[in-house]
This record gives structure tokens, C-alpha cells and sequence, in this order.
């Protein structure tokens, strides 16, 4: 295998393992400000 | 703990705290916007903000912070969001409180004005929705409200930026200027009374000068402010001044004076002179239309019908409008896995790093990506109803039905909620005043269908009811819905029952959504979509690809992969329900991270990308157990986040653990009886 396919297939494994660990340990923060009644700070603001 | 009001007001050139209130639906929030250029969630119904969010504006050189507050009637403490504007008033945290009033109501929004000032807040008055007077024919003799008050008044229209600058500049002025003691005469019955419970409180070392003022210290006694009362009661000899209060209602009682109607009289007395001297009275003209349509949409017998046929219409807006856009992105996304598997082995990619582009990436996403038309479409729907004022509506004509089932009206607007995203609907719950209700409404809530539960019906619909997709996909909401409304019912017969609340909920005149306020609010909901995709949902598709591909060198999606293996082990669970395949469990599994990933795992473990996932499906679903399948996506378990939320606003995890088998125990029976049912006539 090539090292390009590796670095690629490596950057994607480890992308999706730091957004679910990051997706468990952020908190009860729900994934969309779709409707939200709630001015969290998480809202983009400017 | 609550602060002590500055009134010598010298703040020279330091920051400066400002602060939006005022009656829900009266604009603060798009006011906030405006001034600081945030896109906080504005809509024409009450209960939109239920926490206070900050942002700063830029203003002559000085950091000027602004807090946009809950909207509240009153300053008396129901609800937890009614409370944190409460809270923050009365502590006195701002420089000056711009008050948006809505010149159409002014009688009732002055009675919070007139509650702040006696609470000794810096108000300026921002009398928003003048157009909207203007067209009621309500004249507003402005400088006299200002005069007559004692307070600067500014007209304003913020939908339109209309009166922005000029209403910061003029609280700017009042924050740096000195504040002004309020002052109503409740008449000597109660005159009397107040100053000698100001006398005490003033011997009262924990509680002399503590509030903003002492006199407003002995009105809230006297009224029986809740919040208050329980404050009092923990300060050394609070006790005592509670008894006093206590015996001075009781004397008040036997000359027949109720102290606290008396005080609400006097207020709005004070009001009505000063409304009579500077406002005239609404034309007939005013709203009429919205009247008119309102004695259709709240109709008793009508009203829950045209319910039902305004979300007909937009489902079939959206379905109609998405149609050729759904077909135009997936055949795209098709064309390129097709090409991408012969291309890429001609570059002399791996067979693992093709199936990793094909059969992961393209598969995955391209089967969520599929489903962007039908959300643009059913956003816009959704965002045109929301600045319509047609959802305070749908709550009001909810009270009956909810009623029956053990809650009332307002409960329902987190169920409307819900069909955006069941994380902001449990926890818009806040502004139920009784924990029951709230209780019952969050247990509730993830059984009405969230937009990230679309694609999997779409999918299903598209592939095994073409020609019914629409009643197909507005069965499931229904279902949801009619589950929540059953679980209330069900629950509220566990749940202890607290004293009944009154229904009140504003009815604001219907408006045409303003154009840029709906590409903001449209491209708001579909950015967050975009989002989720390149985060969570492509995390998941890798993930997914992975645990298909592993152990190194078994055959791709195949029952020995790992994500075979573990799922052929649970999927028996489903055999009665029709689908006991693993792919379909590995799905379920998967979907517990988001909803969407349902789908997108899907794509990748029925290699998708490399032609249709609708023909892949066939091989394993009938239409019967395909629309089981959609049962149980509706209904087995929330996602992570709304687990979390269900957790964080009930602070408990019995709940949250009985929410969470009680839905899948509904989600099995359920699936299971429509399959079962069904293969009797099928």
C-alpha cells in the first residue's frame, strides 16, 4: 500500500475516534441550533 | 445573593452593562441581533429565549455589554426561564434596562416597566412595533409617555433596524446619569402597613438595604412573593418580618382588602391614566385579518383540523419541491462511487483504500447528503410558520386534547419543538412551571420525530412506497406524536398531581416573514446540518467502514467483519419485528450517536456507493418490514445529546433510565405488532 493511502487512511481513523471521544466528553450539548430556544453559549455570534 | 443598586450611577468610562426585557413576543431578541450582530433563534410566538445570552456592541469607543433576558409579564418568579429574568432585574447586575414594549399592548407590557421601576432599575423604554401601531391606527404621543413616566422613550421598529442606534445611545445616557427613585401611592390602607414594614426591614441588619430598596422588599412580603418569602426566611429575624407582613393581610382581610389585588389594581390604575393621556385607542381596522383568520385556526371545532391540514401542506411542499433535487444529488453522488471504483484501481489505489472512498465515504455521505433538498424544503416551511405567529396558535388550540391527556397547552410547544430537535424541546420544558409537567413533557418528548429521523423515512419511502411517500413519512409523525401524548397519560398517573396551571399564552398577530430574516434563520438551520455531516456523521461513517473492514483481510460488510459479528449477535431481538438482519442492527446501534447515521450506515454496509442503497435494501425488507423498521427508528432511543439533556434537566437518572427503556419497550411492542398485525393481511 502506498504511504499516501496510509497517511489518509490513518488521518481518518484518527479524526473520527477524536470526534466521537469528543462528541462522549463535551457534555449534554445537543449537535444543532436548529429551533433552539436556548441562547447557549455554544451559538455563533457576529 | 442579591446585589445592591448603584445609585450614584458614576460608572465614568468603564464598561457598561445594558439589559434587554420585557413581555415574551415583543422583539428583544431581535433588538439583541441587531445591536451585536448575533443570530440568536428569533420567531412570532412567546417562549423563544429561555435563558439570557450576552454579546457586546461597539459604541463611541466603549465596551457596552448587553444581556438579552427571557421575556416576563411580571417580575414575580413562575417558571425557571421567568426567573432568570427575575433574577438578574432584581439584582440590579445592569447599568440600565432597555424595556421593549410592544406599542400595540401597551397597557399590559407597562405593568413590568412599571414593576422595574419600582425595583429601581435604570429603564429606558424601547416602544417597538410602531409600524404595527401605526397600522392599528394607535397614535403614541411619545415625548408625553417619556414625560409622564420620567423615562427616556424611544420608537423602534426592529424588524426593520428601525430607532437601533438611538435606543442605545439613550440608554448609554441613563446608565451614566443618576438613578431616579420610583415611587407608586397604593392608597393609606396599604401606605400603612408598608412603612411599618419598611421600619422593621430597616432594624434588620441582614436584610437593610440588601434588596433594591427597602419599600420593594415590603411590597413582595406584603404580595407574597414566593422567591422573596423563602429568601427572608433564611436571614436572622426574616421571620419575624414575614409575621408581621402575615398579620397585617389578615387585618387587611377583615376590612375586606386583599392586599395583593390591591396592588395589582393600583398598578394598573397608575397605567390606564397615563395610557389615557398619551395613546389612543385601536382602530376597528386594526387586526382584523388576523383576527379573521384566527376564528378559523382556533376554532374549537375547526381549529385542530386546520392543524392538521397546514402540516399536510407542508409535507407536501416539501415533498413536492424536493422531489427532482433528492433524485438530481443522489444519481450525482452514484455517478461518482461508480466512477471512483473504476478510477481509482486504474491509479492503482489498494482494493482497502477504494472500498475506504467508495463504499465509506461516498456511500456514507452521499446517502445523508441525498436528504439537504427535503431539509431546505422543510426548514423554509417550518421558519415561514414560526415568523408567521401560526405556532402560538397550534399551543392554544393543544390545551383541550393536552388537557385530557394530564398537561396543558404550553406543554405542547416543547413537543413543537421537538420536531426540530428534541434537545432545545426538553429543554424549553423550563418554562412549565410545575415539575410534573416538565417531568412528563421531557419523558415525552423523544417520541415526537426529529428532523434528523427524516432521512431514514425518506429512504425506506422512497424505496418501498414511491407512489405513497407522503403518508407514509406523515404516518410516523403522527405516531410520534400520538405516543408522546399517550406517554403523558400513562405517566401522569404515576407521576404525582400538582395544583392545576392556567393556560395563558399570547396570540401575536399574524405577520409576513420578513425576507432576510428567513434566508438568516434557513441558512442557520441548514449550516448546523452541514455541520453534523463533516463532524459526528462522518466520524461515524469511518467508524462504521472500520468496523465492516476488520478483521484485516475478511470480505467487506460481510456477517464476519466485527460490525457483523457483534450485531448478528443482537439482531435476533428484531426477528418478530421483521428485520433481524445485521446491517439493519448495526444501523440501530449507530443511530444512538445521531440520528442521520442510521442512514449513513446504512450506505456504507450495503455498499452504496457503488449503486443504489433503495435496491440494496430489497434484498433484506419487505414493505412491511420496512415501515417497522421506520417504527423502531422513530421511537427505540433518543440520541446521545437528548439522553444527556433528559439526564441534565431531570437530575436524575432513574428517569433518565426509565425514559430510556421505557421508549425502546414501546419501540419493540410497537414494530413488532405492525409487522405481526400486518403479515396477517399481507
Amino acid at each position: 500500500m502506498r504511504i499516501v493511502e496510509i497517511v489518509i487512511l490513518a488521518t481518518a481513523l484518527a479524526f473520527a475516534a477524536w470526534q466521537i471521544y469528543r462528541f462522549f466528553t463535551r457534555g449534554p450539548k445537543c449537535s444543532s441550533c436548529a429551533g433552539c430556544p436556548l441562547n447557549c453559549s455554544s451559538r455563533r455570534e457576529g | 445573593m442579591l446585589g445592591r443598586t448603584n445609585l450614584e450611577g458614576d460608572w465614568g468610562m468603564g464598561p457598561i452593562e445594558l439589559a434587554l426585557a420585557g413581555n415574551p413576543n415583543t422583539g428583544k431578541t431581535c433588538i439583541f441581533n441587531n445591536l451585536t450582530g448575533a443570530r440568536q433563534n428569533v420567531g412570532n410566538w412567546p417562549g423563544v429565549t429561555v435563558e439570557k445570552k450576552e454579546g457586546t456592541i461597539p459604541f463611541q469607543g466603549r465596551s457596552v455589554k448587553l444581556v438579552d433576558l427571557p421575556g416576563a409579564y411580571s417580575l414575580s418568579s413562575f417558571s425557571e426561564d421567568e426567573a432568570v429574568a427575575r433574577q438578574y432585574l432584581v439584582n440590579n447586575s445592569a447599568n440600565a434596562v432597555i424595556n421593549v414594549v410592544d406599542s400595540c399592548n401597551l397597557r399590559r407590557n407597562l405593568y413590568l416597566t412599571l414593576q422595574m421601576m419600582e425595583a429601581g432599575a435604570n429603564v429606558v423604554i424601547a416602544l417597538n412595533m410602531m409600524d404595527e401601531a401605526c397600522r392599528s391606527c394607535i397614535n403614541i404621543d411619545v415625548e408625553k409617555l417619556a414625560a409622564l413616566f420620567g423615562v427616556p422613550v424611544v420608537p423602534t421598529v426592529a424588524a426593520k433596524g428601525q430607532g437601533m442606534q438611538e435606543v442605545v445611545q439613550a440608554a448609554v445616557d441613563r446608565a451614566t446619569g443618576p438613578r431616579r427613585p420610583f415611587k407608586i401611592e397604593y392608597g393609606p390602607a396599604l401606605e400603612k402597613p408598608l412603612a411599618e414594614l419598611e421600619k422593621s426591614i430597616r432594624s434588620t441588619a441582614g436584610l437593610d438595604k440588601k434588596y433594591p430598596s427597602n419599600r420593594w422588599l415590603a411590597l413582595k412580603v406584603l404580595e407574597e412573593d414566593e422567591g422573596v418569602i423563602e429568601e427572608v426566611k433564611e436571614v436572622a429575624g426574616g421571620r419575624a418580618i414575614l409575621a408581621r407582613a402575615e398579620r397585617a393581610r389578615a387585618a387587611l382581610a377583615q376590612k375586606g382588602v386583599k392586599a395583593d389585588s390591591v396592588l395589582i389594581a393600583k398598578r394598573y390604575e397608575y397605567i390606564d391614566s397615563l395610557v389615557a393621556q398619551c395613546a389612543s385607542e385601536a382602530c376597528s381596522t386594526g387586526n382584523v385579518l388576523s383576527d379573521k383568520i384566527d376564528k378559523v385556526a382556533t376554532h374549537r371545532l375547526f381549529g385542530i383540523p386546520v392543524f392538521f391540514v397546514v402540516m399536510w401542506l407542508l409535507f407536501e411542499f416539501t415533498f413536492r419541491l424536493s422531489g427532482p433535487f433528492i433524485t438530481l444529488v443522489e444519481d450525482g453522488f452514484s455517478r461518482l462511487g461508480a466512477w471512483l471504483a473504476i478510477a481509482l484501481p486504474g491509479m492503482n489505489a489498494s482494493g482497502l483504500f477504494t472500498s475506504f472512498v467508495v463504499d465509506g465515504l461516498v456511500a456514507g455521505l452521499g446517502t445523508v447528503m441525498g436528504i439537504v433538498p427535503v431539509l431546505v424544503t422543510l426548514f423554509l416551511g417550518i421558519t415561514l410558520l414560526e415568523d408567521s405567529g401560526y405556532m402560538a396558535r397550534i399551543a392554544y388550540i393543544m390545551d383541550k386534547p393536552m388537557r385530557v391527556m394530564g398537561l396543558n397547552g404550553k406543554a405542547f410547544i416543547p413537543f413543537l419543538l421537538g420536531f426540530g430537535c428534541n434537545v432545545p424541546a426538553i429543554m424549553s420544558t423550563r418554562t412549565l412551571e410545575s415539575k410534573r409537567d416538565r417531568l412528563l413533557a421531557i419523558i415525552a418528548n423523544p417520541f415526537i420525530s426529529c428532523t434528523a429521523r427524516l432521512p431514514v423515512y425518506i429512504l425506506f419511502a422512497s424505496a418501498f412506497f414511491p407512489a405513497q411517500k407522503m403518508p407514509v413519512v406523515m404516518s410516523l409523525y403522527f405516531i410520534g406524536l400520538a405516543l408522546a401524548i399517550i406517554t403523558v397519560k400513562v405517566f401522569s398517573k404515576v407521576v404525582p398531581e400538582e395544583k392545576d396551571e392556567v393556560f395563558l399564552i399570547e396570540l401575536p398577530p399574524y405577520r409576513l416573514p420578513a425576507l432576510k430574516g428567513v434566508v438568516t434563520s434557513l441558512w442557520e438551520k441548514i449550516s448546523d446540518f452541514l455541520k453534523r455531516v463533516s463532524t459526528v456523521i462522518l466520524a461515524a461513517v469511518i467508524a462504521v467502514w472500520a468496523l465492516s473492514s476488520l478483521p484485516y483481510g475478511v470480505e467487506y460488510a460481510s456477517r464476519e467483519s466485527l460490525a457483523g459479528q457483534v450485531s448478528s449477535f443482537i439482531a435476533p431481538i428484531f426477528t418478530w419485528a421483521g428485520f433481524a438482519n445485521w446491517r439493519a442492527t448495526v444501523a440501530l446501534i449507530f443511530g444512538v450517536l445521531a440520528k442521520e447515521v442510521v442512514v449513513s450506515t446504512l450506505g456504507v454496509v450495503y455498499k452504496a456507493g457503488e449503486g443504489g442503497l433503495g435496491a440494496a435494501l430489497a434484498a433484506d425488507f419487505t414493505p412491511l418490514s420496512a415501515f417497522s423498521f421506520m417504527t423502531m427508528t422513530l421511537l427505540y432511543a433518543p440520541c446521545i445529546a437528548t439522553i444527556a439533556t433528559i439526564r441534565s434537566e431531570t437530575k436524575s437518572w432513574k428517569w433518565t433510565l426509565i425514559a430510556l427503556v421505557y421508549g425502546f419497550g414501546v419501540a419493540w411492542l410497537l414494530s413488532v405488532l405492525v409487522h405481526q398485525v400486518g403479515s396477517i393481511f399481507s
